[in-house]
């Protein structure tokens, strides 16, 4: 199909129209996944019943149009209010925008409705970064807009003049001229910080993570996502994989079934390090929630957060965009609290809750152990026991602890923390529940590691007195110690873990899968560091590596300026240039045509213009008079009119002269 | 799909061009050229002489002209004894009011015809070329402005006739086209001599074309498109002529304003919008012809020259 035009039975689509459809639709399918169902239809719809309208009929029933359309105006209104209860916000705006951009479609019939429905795709284009700012999304919106930009060509090409190639390339020009202008103000443009606008509430929705409350079932939960939560570089090497503990919210009083966290005090603590210092960046993915996340312990708070008492990195507004900070921890320590009153808060048992747990630790230490001999008492318990590590235990009814201590046994991180820190305070041992992630992945084409939600955890503190400080127990790595050592995926079967489509499930396309999974997940690290966090810090330490020292605002603006307008007079410069270039070009197939009339006898005079020669030549030869006067008017469109684009026009007509010498007779 | 025609407005004027052209025809035979020469020249804001032998129909062509543009009409007839004062108007003392009242000459006409201009003493001629080139006159120290659109032709004698002072070189400069009626063909004559009477056929003329469309059409010219091509056409041609030994001097700048607007009005009046090579060729011998001279006397001043000397022997870029 030549995309020229479209012919159904007599009915011809324009190429303006038929090229506006394809791009206000490539705007829109990716909006198909998260607006209703019925929106989607109505605006396909909407679509397909303008592809087969012909202008005559809009033209004609304009006022029985209205109605309808009006009709459909108001299906669309009630159903957006409808579905989402309001008009405003991020989905609600969306849907309306797509609808009405279809309803746009229908009314078409000057060129400035052209005109408005294109930049109404434009617009679409810009809300489908409110859901997804990736890479693959950014180059198919790249796509989008070059279709677009060859609509608006076809606007421009009244006489139809363009094929789909030339219409292609004259779109690919403009786009290519642009793309200076934009990568200038990339990266000259002053940052602020935070976003530029504010995005509607809604936008937020549907993150998941660690959150700082614990119920059961609430880390299990995210196993399944393969969601990236932060990404690690460490300038060094990388730790062993059973050291990588990410600490995020510590959770000390429960209620019997839900944990949450201490209030922030300012930490009261003497710590001595016994490891060497590990320093790194990391990239969390925006979590809507304020805190980061650090490798146990870090020894100070990172830009923009303050350490608590329990070494909670707390920030004072939520992360709601991809974050980079520093840190550096270590991870062997030795930490004393000072405060005696936190040891209290860690003993605090839920009153009439988990009877049979309290009594197991009260008979341990009835037995007149030690604190340590009772924590190797719980760890040997677990481990000795029947306990089972599963992504799906049973449903506790009453008394989850209980229930799980003494009945199912089965149950995952967070059901082993907890029952863990209810046996160590019912045993007197002041005890914490620490939740984050543990191990992460490291990404050989990137050389980072990138932790997912799948690697969330949840494990314990507990107090060994004077002598031993706050020490870290992971009562999972009783039952399952290959969760610690090895990751995740060693712990759990096959089948919930990242399992990659069937061809690729065998050794060898497997490491093939598995590598292209890191080269993608290396490109996309790029993209978000240097694109998506391209932020006033990282511009600053651009234009100081291309050495020019720290630019104010100001310099920044004067500089955009100042190289908008050298790009800018380069630009017109060019296609001032192109414009001789092609006029030329006329010219030469012209003298061509000149020569092609001479060789049939015809005789060309260098002062005749070229009315004047098809006259005269159309005279001599009647049977060429057609094709004669059409090249002749297509040389006047480009070389007088001023019609460059039309040179294509030009071109082909006169390589497909090819006239021949009259038989002798005359 | 079917976008509105964009030049609508300027079509239906072009239109309405050619039915006046028609009617011209119909009264002045077998002069269709002179007649598109001459409209050409008036949307171009120029002015018009005519040199020819009495009694060949400057005079009527003229009027013709004043009457289907629908355009007020003032003749001057020069002579020798002719005072500026003539032409331009006169402060009279008014014995009741106590003050000079201003009388306006002929010349505050839209139209004027300045019939054997080259019998008038310089004095006089001067003050005729003078409005021409300011569109306003300065008497006792109070400047006035012309009417518009305003537009003069003027007839000279050839001028190896007795009784005559020719205007300089520089004054024919101020004219924007000269042209030549000539005698009419033989079908034009005998129809002449066999038809009504032209003056009777004059009186009956009726318009629809109005002095607002002539100015509509003057504003609309310069938009015209003249492509780089054209330029480059205009000034090999402006070049060759400096550079020739066929010519004594070669265009002025004025020269080559002149060209470029008479050629946009040309095609404008054909009822285009960008200017062809066959534009300029057109307009170029009624515009040059009486700006150049030519080292040899066998061409002086005749509108071939133009065409055998300068068309022939620039090449189109």
């Amino acid at each position: 199909m030549a995309l020229n035009s479209l012919t159904l039975r007599n009915h011809k689509i324009s190429p303006e129209l038929l090229w506006l459809s394809i791009g206000v639709g490539m705007c829109v399918l990716p909006h198909t996944l998260h607006i209703p169902p019925w929106s989607s239809l109505i605006f396909f719809g909407l679509l397909l019943f303008r592809l087969l309208l012909n202008e005559k009929t809009v033209r004609k029933y304009f006022v029985t149009m209205l109605f309808f359309r009006l009709a459909i105006g108001g299906i669309i209104f009630t159903g957006v209010f409808v579905t989402y209860g309001t008009m405003v916000g991020r989905d609600a705006g969306v849907t309306l925008l797509v609808l009405l951009g279809g309803m746009k479609l229908l009314e078409i019939k000057a060129e400035r409705d052209y005109f408005i429905s294109v930049y109404i795709g434009f617009l679409l284009i810009l809300t489908n970064f409110f859901y997804l700012q990736t890479l693959p999304v950014s180059l198919y919106m790249g796509v989008a807009v070059l279709v677009l930009i060859a609509s608006l060509v076809s606007f421009n090409d009244r006489g139809h003049a363009f094929n789909l190639k030339g219409r292609l390339k004259a779109a690919t020009a403009l786009y290519i001229y642009a793309l200076p202008l934009m990568l200038i103000m990339f990266l000259l443009f002053p940052r602020v910080s935070g976003p530029l606008w504010g995005l509607p509430k809604d936008a937020q929705s549907g993150i998941s993570g660690i959150d700082d409350e614990m119920i059961p079932g609430s880390i299990s939960e995210l196993i399944l996502s393969d969601a990236v939560a932060f990404r690690v570089e460490f300038n060094g090497p990388v730790p062993d994989k059973s050291k990588l503990y990410w600490r995020g919210p510590v959770l000390w009083y429960t209620d019997g079934f839900k944990w949450v966290p201490d209030i922030p005090k300012q930490p009261d603590l003497t710590i001595n390090y016994a490891s060497q210092a590990l320093s790194y960046t990391v990239t969390l993915e925006p979590t809507d929630k304020n805190w980061l996340f650090s490798l146990d312990i870090p020894n100070e708070a990172a830009q923009g957060s303050k350490l608590t008492h329990d070494l909670q990195l707390r920030t004072r507004r939520s992360v709601i965009n991809r974050t980079r900070y520093e840190l550096t921890s270590f991870v062997d320590y030795e930490m004393h609290s000072n405060n005696p009153e936190e040891l209290e808060n860690a003993l605090q048992l839920p009153g009439r809750y988990h009877p049979r747990t309290i009594a197991l630790a009260n008979s341990w230490r009835n037995e007149g152990l030690s604190d340590r001999a009772i924590v190797q008492r719980a760890l040997n318990h677990f481990n000795q026991e029947p306990f089972f590590y599963t992504l799906t235990p049973p449903i506790f009814i009453n008394d989850n602890i209980d229930e799980f201590m003494f009945e199912s046994r089965q149950g995952f991180c967070e059901h082993y923390a907890a029952a863990f820190t209810i046996l160590m305070r019912a045993a007197g041992i002041p005890t914490r529940v620490v939740t984050g992630y543990q191990g992460g992945t490291i990404n050989p084409v990137g050389e980072y590691l990138i932790v997912y939600q799948r690697d969330a955890h949840a494990w314990t503190e507990i107090w060994l007195g004077e002598d031993g400080g706050w020490v870290r127990i992971d009562p999972t790595s009783a039952v399952s110690p290959s969760r610690v050592t090895e990751g995740i995926q060693s712990a759990l079967p096959d089948s919930l873990i990242n399992v990659p489509p069937g061809i690729f499930n065998n050794g060898f396309s497997r490491g093939l899968w598995e590598n292209m999974n890191n080269t993608f997940d290396a490109i996309n690290n790029r993209w978000n560091q240097w694109v998506l966090g391209y932020d006033r810090n990282r511009q600053r330490f651009f234009f100081s590596q291309l050495g020019f020292g720290r630019l104010g605002r100001d310099e920044l603006m004067i500089g955009l300026i100042i190289m908008l307008l050298i790009s800018l007079g380069i630009i017109s410069y060019s296609m001032f240039r192109q414009t001789e270039i092609k006029s030329d070009k006329a010219k030469s197939w012209y003298e061509k045509f000149k020569r092609r009339l001479s060789n049939i006898g015809i005789s060309t005079y260098e002062h005749e213009g070229p009315i004047d020669l098809a006259e005269r030549a159309s005279k001599q030869r009647k049977d060429l008079a057609d094709s004669i006067n059409e090249i002749c008017q297509a040389y006047v469109d480009v070389r007088y009119k001023g019609k460059l684009e039309t040179l294509g026009v030009l071109e082909q007509k006169i390589k497909s002269f090819k006239p021949k010498k009259r038989s002798s007779q005359f | 799909m079917n976008l509105p025609e964009q030049n609508i407005s300027q079509h239906s004027i072009t239109s309405g061009l050619s039915s006046i052209i028609d009617t011209a025809n119909q009264i002045i035979l077998g002069k269709e050229t002179v007649i598109r020469l001459s409209l050409a020249c008036m949307i171009a804001r120029g002015h018009l002489l005519i040199e020819d032998t009495p009694g060949v129909g400057k005079t009527t062509l003229a009027h013709v002209l004043a009457k289907i543009l629908g355009l007020s009409y003032q003749r001057i007839q020069f002579t020798s004894d002719m005072l500026p004062a003539d032409i331009l108007g006169v402060s009279v003392f008014d014995r009741q009011s106590g003050k000079f009242a201003f009388h306006p000459g002929p010349i505050f006409s839209q139209f004027i015809l300045a019939d054997e201009v080259n019998r008038a003493t310089p004095r006089a001629q001067s003050a005729l070329l003078e409005a021409m080139e300011e569109n306003q006159i300065t008497l006792e120290g109070e400047t006035r402005n012309l009417p518009e659109p305003f537009f003069v032709i003027a007839t000279q004698n050839p001028s190896n006739q007795i009784g005559t002072f020719p205007l300089p070189e520089s004054q024919l400069d101020r004219f924007m086209m000269r042209l030549h009626l000539g005698y009419p063909d033989n079908a034009a004559e005998r129809e002449l001599l066999k038809g009504r009477d032209r003056r009777e056929m004059l009186v009956e003329l009726t318009t629809e074309f109005t002095p607002e469309k002539l100015l509509e059409l003057q504003k609309q010219a310069p938009t015209v498109i003249v492509s780089d091509a054209i330029l480059d056409y205009l000034q090999d041609l402006l070049e060759f002529s400096r550079v020739s030994p066929d010519f004594n001097n070669g265009l002025s700048p004025r020269a080559g304003l002149a060209i470029m607007r008479c050629s946009q009005a040309w095609s404008l009046l054909h009822g285009r919008d960008h200017v062809l090579p066959e534009d300029i060729q057109a307009v170029l011998p009624s515009v040059v012809s009486h700006r150049l001279i030519p080292t040899n006397e066998k061409f002086s001043h005749s509108p071939e020259m133009v065409s055998n000397l300068l068309i022939k022997q620039v090449p189109i870029p």
